[in-house]
């Protein structure tokens, strides 16, 4: 799949994820096993009212979607890969100035586990809010007519 | 207000409402807090907003760890002799079970309170306490009393 393959995939998957719908959130770059993802200003996401700043639990939320997106753009096929674990590290706060990017990397792939690392930030890239390193399982399913259907053994051989 | 009024005019009401309505996130996902005989527990309402994968269905991720962070925070403001609001310096969890579309519970532990430094667990579960969705360790920096 060619980079504007995996961007119009990448927006139609989070159309159909409700939380990243309802925050807006679209995805602006991607390409085999990396993508960025944008997430537009919003008042309701503050952490604290009168402070001003985006609560860290949406700079999660943020990595998590694309991390979990790094790693679909990297299998060869469709694979249901769920979250198994995710740190954060908190550099400085993001402030409610407009969009916050967040960038991930899938860095490796084994026959079980996917292991991303990426980062959020707002006007500079080598100046990020949060880094992050989330690992996600392999299911070896796909989505399918009502439910998951299992992949063949030539698409887990990685 | 100050906040240490604000949390113990809470406390004598037993209405926390009013600390949310500083945190729109809080409010955003649906958490609301309330006190039974083991201590604090936190409450996500089952919202169709927050759902990651709608073929499960489950809720995503990232409300589950926003979740467990705000339960770690606030955790941490209403146990402390002098209360600041806490700073997020790390947080980490790991997934035990898939959560389902239904009400979601948390709660905290202070590992250790410092000066400067809280390392708080959180704990979430749906059906069971004993059957875990989620665990989350967060340290958070302390801040000036508000």
């Amino acid at each position: 799949m060619d980079s504007k393959e995996l961007l119009t995939q990448g927006n139609n998957f989070l159309q159909v994820l409700p939380h990243c719908k309802k925050l807006g959130m679209k995805v602006i770059t991607a390409s085999k096993g990396q993508a960025t993802i944008e997430l537009p200003y919003n008042p309701e996401i503050l952490g604290i009212d009168s402070h001003g700043y985006v609560h860290g639990g949406i700079l999660t939320t943020m990595m998590d979607t694309v991390c979990g997106f790094a790693v679909t753009s990297a299998l060869p096929a469709q694979e249901f890969c769920p979250t198994l674990d995710l740190r954060m590290d908190h550099m400085r706060r993001a402030s409610a100035k407009g969009s916050i990017f967040a960038w991930a990397q899938c860095y490796k792939i084994t026959r079980s586990i996917c292991f991303t690392r990426g980062y959020a930030y707002q006007d500079d890239p080598d100046d990020p809010i949060v880094h992050c390193v989330a690992t996600f399982v392999r299911s070896g399913k796909a989505w399918g007519k009502g439910g998951f259907v299992k992949l063949g053994a030539e698409d887990l051989l990685l | 207000m100050k906040l240490k009024q604000l949390i113990e005019s809470s406390k004598l009401q037993d209405d926390y409402s009013a600390i949310l309505d500083f945190i729109p996130y809080a409010k955003f996902i649906g958490v609301t807090i309330t006190q039974d005989k083991n201590g604090w527990l936190f409450t996500l309402a089952t919202e169709p907003n927050n759902i990651g994968n709608p073929i499960t269905p489950a809720l995503h991720g990232g409300v589950i760890a926003g979740f467990m962070e705000v339960a770690a925070a606030l955790g941490q403001m209403l146990t402390s002799q002098h209360p600041t609001i806490p700073k997020i310096i790390n947080f980490s969890i790991d997934y035990i079970r898939a959560a389902g579309v239904k009400p979601t519970y948390a709660r905290c532990s202070i590992v250790r309170q410092g000066k400067r430094i809280a390392n708080i667990t959180v704990l979430a579960w749906q059906k069971d306490e004993l059957q875990p969705i989620a665990t989350a360790r967060a340290h958070f920096l302390l801040g000036e009393e508000v």
